[in-house]
């Protein structure tokens, strides 16, 4: 393999793919508010928006127009931002990390942005569920790529891993990779379950969408205590750089089932066998509200959030016990 | 318009020559009226392609992500062709009603309900209305068309997002179903289950029992949500889409009201009472000539069903909102008499009101009646179902029933009032009861006694 | 123009109205028995889970009264209906019933149960609904055309008039005792009879001529292929009938098989 040295190791892509992983992030959270204001079909044409290409689309009637309009049409936007990001990351990986399959990943990644805005603009034309419910999946998908190629990128896994030659791996102990990719994976599938709960068609029969919310919720219950358990027993994993999204893990998936249950609450209101409580019995589903629109998008939003740290830990920890990836 | 001149074939074209997916599938093309791309030149492309990309695996990739992009496509179709469910479950219950365990009507019956009822209210994409031909007549300003155009049909927007469609469907429809069958996707997990509108009965409203809720109860209801259900409050809706969404749910309302009348003609006669209305049903042209035949023609069932039932309790709906005379003083906490009109209140309350044979006071140990809302009873009191047995209604469940919950009545020790807190509101739920619960109108109670009940009630959460 | 088409038939149909009532001066009776043929089950107890102590305190207990026969097989609540089909004229009504039209029907409650099970009301016609015990009930009723939902305190009287006429009867029940139940029918015209507890009925004063008749009751609804006087009814428990002038058309006793009316699948 042709491994350039430490000297010649260049910042620039780590830094294009991380600015693309903060689009990423800004863009799945607008994705959210359109779906959750359910804007998506806010402008009718794709990829013009009404009639005007999509850059020269009036300032002022965007910025200050109706908000649906804003948040699609902004989306799409943010949209076109991270495909010149993917563009960008393209080129340098290219020049800066030549013989390696890191240029490959980036095609890979500029790719799915276009099949994702490709999506997208489907979904719209032709107002699809099953579309809307694969573009809000595909989107998180692509941002843990992403980040995982922050990751590979990075000084962290040029010291560590590829420089490193494994030192360091005798303190992740072993089985732990294992069960980090299953709770990756199941992560993944909780965020797949989320998109369908939210993706409803207005023809799909009732009896689904019960078995749909108590599948989220006992995912949501496994995911939580896994995590706690995965914390405990990689307690010793201390000072290599794995630990702290695990850390972080620890508490954000609390939050995020807390901020589920106020999901809940917030489009459907308390469980009936609540209301003997004054708080439950006079509680008003505010539709529409900013509150309610934040609330729910935070809920999803923290799901990629939590897509991210899982591969941060994973991606690591891969390199530390297997060696360098993509080289 | 606009929306409608972006149809999918031209769209899918544009997808493709946007992003230079490889194009493999032909008939797509062909298919697609405006598509420039041809086969040679889609093929060419991908082979020069091929070219530039030295890696195997990220060709195999693209090339996965662009037949799915084309697979997705492919499938365009435009948005029409979307009807009505016929109320299924209305129409088990007439036979089991009136044929006994085992008959079940001629199918034919079912398409002449269905070819009736899509030309008088079309379809959830393009509504229509059994306006009389009569242009002075009072059935004229039910509803308005515009509104129900701009609520039904998907979600969309024109006029650069000023203006909003597809309203029931981005607001309602999710509960309440398509077609206003309170059975949408999420029904089942809402208790209270989201409001059936084809019954034409609705709980918190101005006037008495079978007098349809005037245009502001139902403003009122969405505008502010009803507390501790699933019926969210829309405090930012603008006034035209509000108006617009009260003409539709009216419009569900009479036409699940007509669907069921003509159920039950079809199945009451021994004759054939849709069997000489003349007209075709296949498209929106002949519908709409066939809607003006069964509106214009005074023999037809129809005509009697929507002239001389249905719409005129509609129409008469505002002159007969029921007078809420004034308080006399005691009715509000504030009032210096309130304790004493309270007290009488109380036993009222415990004696001959009858409020405590369904709601708790705490103190006092009384069976609370349960029981379920006319939603339910409507096809549970049907001979054979023991509502208990699961195994009884089995097919009015498979027919779209949603499973049997009992009602609980209100916790009045909560200031939590669905109908809204005000002293007359209160007095409006006493007086009139609530349509479609076990909640009685008090015709046998006085004005002073309602006054001295509402007095009561408002204490009660101060004890 | 339409509309003028229809203005012109409505108020010609009004015109003729009391026209048509002193032509038809030939009327005819129609009386007959229903009885079942078999053994019946015994009918079920009713489940009270509310005011037992007062509901019960006779000792009774208290019966499903969806089928009931007497010692001699006689059925009772049996509906004999005039069936008008859709281009039918309204039947010419005999002078006899405007007055009866005046007096109130009583549906009465007591010992928590519907007292008479059934009844028939005229549209417009006051219904009296009673409350002879010492507990409070309510009295819901729904039809397909009517709706009544009345809190009857203990002791009281309230009287309500429906206003719409329906095809097949519709429910009566009470909904703080959930066992108890009722029908009723509302029609425009008087010519409708329940049968009694031992099975008869009979319907006065019928325009003479040919008039169709609906057969129903409560567990199976229209009453098909049942022999009727010479005929078998129809696919909507119907069956023609012809009243002959000052004579009574007695149907004598019309068989009903038990198995019919057990009704379970």
């Amino acid at each position: 393999m042709n491994q350039p040295n430490s000297l010649s190791f260049c910042r620039w892509p780590n830094r294009i793919a991380r600015w693309l992983a903060v689009v990423s992030y800004v863009l799945i959270f607008a994705g959210g508010l359109v779906t959750t204001t359910a804007a998506g079909m806010a402008v009718p044409d794709w990829p013009n928006t009404y009639g005007y290409n999509m850059f020269l689309y009036p300032f002022y009637d965007w910025f200050f127009g109706p908000w649906d309009l804003f948040v699609e049409h902004g989306h799409r936007l943010l949209g076109t931002l991270a495909g010149i990001f993917a563009i960008l990351l393209v080129i340098v990986t290219f020049r800066k990390f030549p013989g390696t399959r890191m240029p490959a990943f980036a095609i890979v990644l500029l790719a799915l942005v276009i099949f994702q805005g490709t999506l997208g603009g489907v979904r719209v034309l032709r107002d699809d569920r099953t579309i809307a419910n694969l573009h809000g999946v595909v989107g998180p998908a692509f941002f843990a790529l992403v980040v995982a190629f922050c990751v590979i990128s990075s000084r962290w896994y040029r010291r560590n891993v590829v420089e490193g030659s494994g030192a360091g791996a005798e303190q992740v102990g072993t089985g732990n990779l294992t069960w980090a990719q299953t709770l990756l994976g199941l992560s993944f599938v909780q965020l797949v379950l989320g998109s369908l709960l939210r993706h409803i068609d207005v023809m799909t029969s009732p009896r689904g969408f019960p078995h749909l919310v108590y599948t989220h919720i006992a995912v949501a219950v496994l995911l939580m205590l896994a995590t706690w358990w995965y914390w405990w027993r990689t307690r010793r994993m201390s000072g290599t750089g794995l630990r702290w999204p695990v850390n972080l893990l620890s508490i954000v998936i609390f939050v995020q089932v807390a901020l589920g249950l106020i999901t809940w609450v917030m489009k459907y209101g308390f469980p009936w066998w609540l209301d003997h409580y004054l708080v439950a019995a006079s509680f008003v589903i505010p539709d529409k509200t900013m509150q309610q629109t934040l609330l729910v998008t935070a809920h999803m939003a923290m799901g990629s959030a939590i897509l991210c740290f899982w591969t941060v830990h994973v991606v690591r920890m891969r390199g530390l016990l297997k060696g360098p990836a993509l080289q | 318009m606009f929306v409608e001149s972006l149809k999918c074939g031209f769209n899918v074209a544009e997808v493709v020559k946007t992003f230079g997916i490889f194009v493999i599938d032909s008939k797509l093309l062909t298919s697609s009226a405006t598509g420039k791309l041809s086969h040679d030149k889609a093929l060419a492309m991908q082979s020069t392609k091929t070219m530039t990309f030295k890696k195997k695996l990220i060709r195999k990739f693209c090339a996965g992500l662009g037949m799915l992009s084309l697979l997705i496509a492919a499938g365009c179709r435009p948005s029409t062709g979307l009807e009505f469910p016929a109320n299924e479950v209305e129409l088990l219950k007439l036979q089991r009603h009136k044929y006994g365990p085992n008959e079940e009507l001629d199918s034919k019956y079912k398409d002449q309900v269905a070819g009736v009822m899509a030309a008088l209210f079309g379809t959830p994409d393009e509504p229509a209305f059994p306006f009389p031909a009569n242009d002075a007549s009072p059935f004229r300003a039910l509803v308005s068309l515009g509104n129900l155009n701009a609520s039904a049909g998907p979600v969309a927007s024109v006029k650069d997002g000023k203006e909003n469609l597809g309203l029931y469907r981005k607001h309602c429809a999710n509960c309440h179903g398509l077609a206003g069958d309170g059975a949408g996707p999420v029904a089942l997990t809402l208790n209270p289950y989201p409001r059936d509108f084809r019954l034409g009965k609705f709980k918190f409203k101005s006037t008495p029992l079978r007098v349809p809720p005037t245009d502001e109860d139902l403003v009122r209801v969405i505008r502010h949500g009803i507390p501790g259900t699933g019926m969210p409050a829309f405090p930012n809706m603008p006034p035209d889409e509000m108006e617009a969404i009260v003409d539709y749910v009216k419009y569900l309302a009479i036409r699940g009201e007509v669907e069921r009348r003509l159920w039950d003609e079809v199945t009451s006669l021994a004759g054939e009472p849709l069997a000489g209305i003349p007209g075709s049903l296949d498209t929106a042209q002949t519908r709409e000539a066939f809607r003006k035949v069964l509106v214009s023609d005074p023999t037809s069932p129809i005509s009697d069903i929507l002239f001389d039932d249905v719409l005129p309790r509609w129409v008469e709906r505002d002159a007969r909102v029921s007078a809420v005379p004034t308080a006399p003083a005691g009715v509000e906490p504030n009032d210096a008499e309130f304790n004493s009109l309270a007290g009488v209140g109380k036993e009222l309350f415990l004696g001959k009101a009858n409020c405590i044979q369904c709601h708790e006071l705490p103190g006092h140990s009384a069976t609370q009646a349960v029981n379920y809302d006319d939603w339910t009873n409507d096809w549970v009191k049907t001979p054979g179902i023991d509502v208990e047995d699961k195994r009884t209604f089995r097919e009015f469940l498979k027919a779209g029933a949603l499973p049997p919950r009992l009602l609980r009545p209100r916790n009045l020790t909560l200031p939590v009032y669905r109908g809204g807190d005000e002293s007359r509101d209160l007095y409006l739920r006493i007086k009139n009861g609530i349509e479609g619960t076990p909640m009685p109108s008090s015709v046998s109670l006085n004005d002073e006694e309602i006054w001295a009940l509402v007095a009561f009630v408002r204490s009660m959460p101060l004890k | 123009m339409l509309v003028l088409v229809r203005l012109v038939v409505v108020v010609g149909l009004v015109a003729s109205m009391p026209l048509a009532v002193s032509a038809q001066d030939s009327w005819g009776h129609l009386s007959g028995r229903f009885v079942v043929k078999g053994e019946l089950p015994p009918a079920a107890q009713k489940k009270i889970d509310n005011d037992a102590a007062y509901c019960t305190r006779s000792g009774k207990p208290i019966l499903d009264e969806t089928v009931v026969v007497d010692e001699n097989g006689g059925l009772r609540d049996v509906f004999v209906m005039l069936l008008l089909e859709r281009d039918a004229a309204p039947p010419t009504i005999h002078p006899s019933y405007e007055e009866k039209k005046n007096e109130p029907v009583v549906l009465d409650n007591v010992e928590c149960r519907f007292e008479p099970y059934a009844v028939f009301v005229r549209a417009g016609q006051k219904l009296s609904l009673k409350n002879s015990d010492e507990i409070g009930h309510n009295c819901h009723i729904i039809t397909f055309g009517n709706e009544e939902n009345v809190n009857l305190v203990a002791g009281g009287t309230v009287e309500v008039a429906l206003q719409k006429a329906d095809r097949v009867p519709g429910n009566v029940v009470c909904d703080i005792h959930k066992w108890m139940e009722g029908v009723i029918l509302v029609r425009d015209e008087p010519y409708a009879a329940i049968t009694a507890a031992d099975g008869t009925f009979r319907i006065d004063n019928l325009p003479a001529g040919t008039l169709k008749f609906q057969f129903w009751h409560k567990k199976v609804g229209f009453l098909r292929e049942i022999t009727v006087g010479n005929q078998v009814t129809g696919r909507r428990g119907e069956a023609e009938l012809t009243i002959v002038d000052g004579e009574t058309l007695d149907l004598g006793t019309i068989e009903i098989d038990a198995k019919a009316l057990t009704g379970d699948k």
